[in-house]
């Protein structure tokens, strides 16, 4: 009997083992595919002859791309937008969260509505604009960071936690000992979030980091433009040219393989900064996703 | 009361949602939307073309076009969309030989190039107008809302004082359509726009052109195929001999075969699928030719003689079976763009050439004439903001003149190019007047000597340009085969029937209309044609299709392009 229970494991072992695989390989082969292109031979690539494995050498693509200073200096933009756009969501959300979260706060039903309300009703592209106009945000840094201050869905998800996760009963405590509200929440569901945090953390720096259209619209000086907007810029290089301007030239083809090796250095470049930041927040992010689905 | 308030909430819900697609689909503008032409001012140019001379010449250049436009004081803000291309805009050579030549100072607001739309309307919309919106090519229908809007000024009081070239090269171009050039740009009986545009001869007549491997012709002691039996025996013939080679082939999307077959038996536009019968518009995809032209090449196909993953296979699928044999392709439909495909200083590429215009059975022979190749661009829009109207009406003007084209799209004379000598073969035949000095600044992954634009260059002066056949040695495979095209190009110039339809203009509403049955038409048409081609349709089918075609309101796609097309042409 238990022979057969270990062997029955076994299979649902090897089979979750071989989808797994799998599954990790299907997303692992572009990303290969991507760093293959980035450092062969432009030639090759130019020819379509890259997919899997590397064909010649070249680091001709991060070169061009690095000798872009506009580029580089969008690179830096986005980390700082990143950085301090995070940090202040958090801040933001979790305050308003744990505001939202004590039922004895007064009013706490409209003030929900109040902010779902921004969930389902949107100004539209002219109005937020002429809105940004009006209060002397467009072309400056906080332009990308005032508007999404507060996610409200991220920050429902937060108040949940915080009302399903933290037992009532640690309030009452606290109470006794003689805390007050910000004592409480600095002391003792601060430490008891971090899953949360970690989450909101992920989440945030990565919409920060792919922040693109309010950058389009709101950021026409170029010492202010975040990285995304030239990622999309060399994304969209032209690579079927002009035919007009390159009849019997023969330089279009490793033009062609350059533009690739261009954009595939980049892309690399791209996924980088989160990249680093996923394997130190991954332990609880296993616990943190899962928050959303409790419905409170 | 819950119940209410969930129905309510669910409601605002959908209702958002729906704004929301009402704004995906206002910004997915249409490229082509358009007003009525505008008579009056398309009369009123026609008066002042005609008075102008038919010859650039540089005695009447200078007291035309009078630069520098301004001493120096005058800055514009220009709104301009930079291609990522571009090392910096601001130090670019172009934009110093622009301010050196004008005396006008341009201060960039610096545009995506590939969302310019959405900054465009930003701009606009959000009361932050630039002076002029520079190189993002306006719909016509965004143009006319922003006219109506008075969001732009008018051009109509600069042109006959100002406009010289763009009566001089522009209005004088053939593949632009010349008179009814300026329908393109005009609404409400205004000029809004500066039109520019343009395109290299061999585009217009060869650019989907099948091309041969001569080598196969050779070694087979065969002729180039001047009839689509001669064609079909050329194939038999290199598949009999050389098993292994793809006989006709292409990728899916620049699939050209079908097109150049039927081609062979009436006029075929895969773009719009008309044709023009005497000032007649004809819908061609339910006619009985085309269904012979279906029938003919589904037999080729069934035979071996086409390659069935011309419609399935992309470029890169193409390009790496045509690089793992040497000399594998027999016969290719992809048009110019076969060059992606293969090496062009290999020998496979340079041994191909052009097919001409193929007889059909029933003796109909005519070049695919595209005019639509040259688009005309709504690239230059002065808005209300500007204080310098007549100023920058004339720089838009200077952008359209030959001498700024050339350091446009080429570079500075001396550095990247030289007056071309005597007797040099221009791109577009005749004479060359510019030479290249060094391999095309276009080439360079990146550049700070051009803007790497074409939306509001005249670029027709291309075909002036040196076409290399002159520079190389006699036997380079390259020069012979440039020579080839050249040659070929001036046979095709003579077998215009006229029966191309140009891009047509209409009201707005009309041409909503018209742009959603035409996509819906064309999807239709285009994969029942791989459908029948593939056998995956039978051609017993075929009135089933018509009726389809029928009920997605042909009748009405020929009606609206017959009522443009009258206002173009009548």
């Amino acid at each position: 009997m238990k022979n057969k229970n270990w062997s029955s494991d076994t299979i649902f072992y090897f089979i979750n083992g071989t989808i797994l695989t799998l599954f990790t390989l299907i997303c692992v082969y572009p990303i290969l595919c991507i760093i293959s292109q980035a450092i062969s031979d432009p030639a090759q690539v130019g020819l379509g002859l890259v997919s899997f494995y590397p064909k010649g050498f070249s680091l001709e693509g991060f070169t061009r791309v690095l000798k872009d200073q506009w580029l580089i200096n969008g690179f830096k933009m986005s980390v700082l937008y990143t950085v301090i756009g995070t940090l202040l969501n958090v801040v933001l959300t979790y305050i308003t969260a744990f505001a939202l979260s004590r039922k004895e706060l007064l009013g706490r039903g409209p003030i929900q509505l109040f902010f779902a309300f921004t969930m389902w009703f949107n100004g539209g592209l002219i109005p937020n604009y002429l809105l940004m106009r009006d209060l002397e945000l467009l072309n400056t840094f906080w332009a990308l960071i005032l508007p999404t201050a507060i996610n409200v869905w991220n920050m429902i998800v937060c108040r949940t936690f915080l009302q399903n996760s933290i037992p009532e009963e640690l309030f009452d405590s606290a109470r006794v000992d003689g805390a007050g509200y910000l004592r409480y929440m600095l002391e003792i569901v601060l430490p008891l979030s971090k899953a949360i945090l970690a989450v909101l953390v992920l989440w945030y720096a990565i919409a920060h980091w792919n922040a693109y259209f309010d950058a389009l619209v709101y950021i026409t000086d170029k010492t202010l433009k975040p990285f995304s907007l030239y990622l999309r810029e060399y994304l969209v290089l032209d690579n079927a040219m002009d035919i007009a301007d390159l009849i019997g030239e023969e330089a279009r083809k490793d033009l062609q393989g350059m533009t690739e090796l261009m954009k595939n250095s980049l892309i690399l470049m791209s996924c980088l900064p989160l990249w680093i930041l996923y394997p130190f927040i991954r332990k609880y992010l296993v616990q943190g996703v899962m928050i959303g689905s409790v419905k409170g | 009361m819950k119940k209410n308030l969930a129905l309510a909430c669910a409601m605002s819900l959908m209702v958002s949602s729906l704004a929301g697609c009402g704004n995906a689909q206002e910004s997915a503008e249409k490229s082509q939307t358009a007003a009525p032409a505008a008579q009056t001012t398309a009369a009123a140019v026609k008066e002042t073309n005609a008075a102008a001379p038919a010859e650039t010449e540089p005695a009447v250049v200078e007291t035309k076009q009078e630069l520098p436009i301004s001493d120096g004081s005058l800055t514009l803000k220009v709104a301009y969309p930079v291609s990522a291309r571009v090392e910096d805009i601001n130090t670019n050579v172009l934009t110093n030989y622009i301010e050196e030549k004008t005396g006008i100072n341009l201060e960039f607001i610096e545009l995506n190039s590939s969302d310019a739309a959405s900054q465009v309307n930003a701009l606009m919309n959000g009361g932050n107008l630039p002076d002029i919106v520079l190189g993002y090519n306006f719909p016509y229908d965004v143009l006319c809302s922003y006219a109506d809007a008075g969001l732009i000024q008018p051009l109509d009081e600069w042109i006959d004082e100002w406009g010289y070239n763009l009566k001089n090269t522009i209005m004088q171009d053939p593949v632009l359509g010349g008179e009814s050039l300026m329908a393109y740009v005009s609404y409400d009986d205004h000029v809004w726009a500066m039109p520019s545009g343009g395109a290299l001869v061999t585009q217009v007549y060869q650019g989907d052109l099948m091309q041969i491997q001569t080598r196969y012709l050779d070694e087979l002691g065969m002729e180039k195929p001047d009839t689509l039996d001669e064609l079909r025996a050329y194939l038999e013939a290199v598949k009999e001999k050389y098993p292994n080679v793809i006989p006709m082939t292409a990728y899916y999307d620049n699939n050209h075969i079908f097109n150049n077959i039927s081609q062979a038996y009436q006029f075929t536009d895969y773009e719009t699928f008309l044709k023009a019968n005497d000032g007649q518009i004809e819908f061609i995809g339910n006619n009985e030719l085309f269904k012979e032209a279906l029938e003919y090449t589904a037999g080729m196909v069934a035979d071996g003689l086409i390659d069935p993953a011309a419609w399935t296979q992309d470029m890169n699928t193409l390009s790496t079976r045509a690089a793992q044999q040497e000399y594998g392709l027999a016969l290719t439909g992809c048009g110019s763009k076969i060059s992606s495909v293969l090496d062009m200083a290999g020998d496979e590429y340079c041994d191909l050439a052009h097919i001409g215009v193929l007889e059909g059975p029933h003796g109909y022979k005519a070049v695919q004439y595209r005019p639509s190749v040259a688009a005309i661009n709504r690239a230059m829009v002065i808005t209300s903001a500007c204080q310098y109207p007549e100023e920058a009406f004339r720089l838009f003007d200077f952008f359209l003149s030959d001498e700024f084209a050339v350091q446009a799209r080429i570079g500075t004379e001396g550095e990247q190019w030289e007056v071309a000598k005597e007797g040099v073969v221009a791109r577009g035949g005749g004479q060359a007047k510019y030479s290249l000095l060094t391999a095309q600044e276009w080439t360079q992954p990146t550049t700070n000597v051009i803007w790497r634009d074409t939306s509001f260059i005249h670029t027709s002066f291309m075909n002036d340009l040196d076409a290399g056949v002159s520079s190389g040695a006699e036997d380079d495979k390259a020069t012979i085969r440039s020579k080839r095209d050249l040659e070929l190009l001036r046979e095709l110039e003579t077998m215009n029937s006229g029966e191309g339809v140009p891009p047509l203009i209409m009201p707005v509403d009309e041409m909503t209309e018209y742009n959603e049955l035409q996509t819906l038409i064309l999807d239709n048409v285009t994969s029942n044609i791989a459908n029948f081609v593939l056998g995956n349709r039978s051609l017993d089918e075929w009135d089933k299709y018509c009726a389809e075609l029928e009920s997605m309101g042909v009748e009405r796609y020929v009606e609206l392009a017959q009522e443009a097309y009258d206002n173009l042409y009548k």
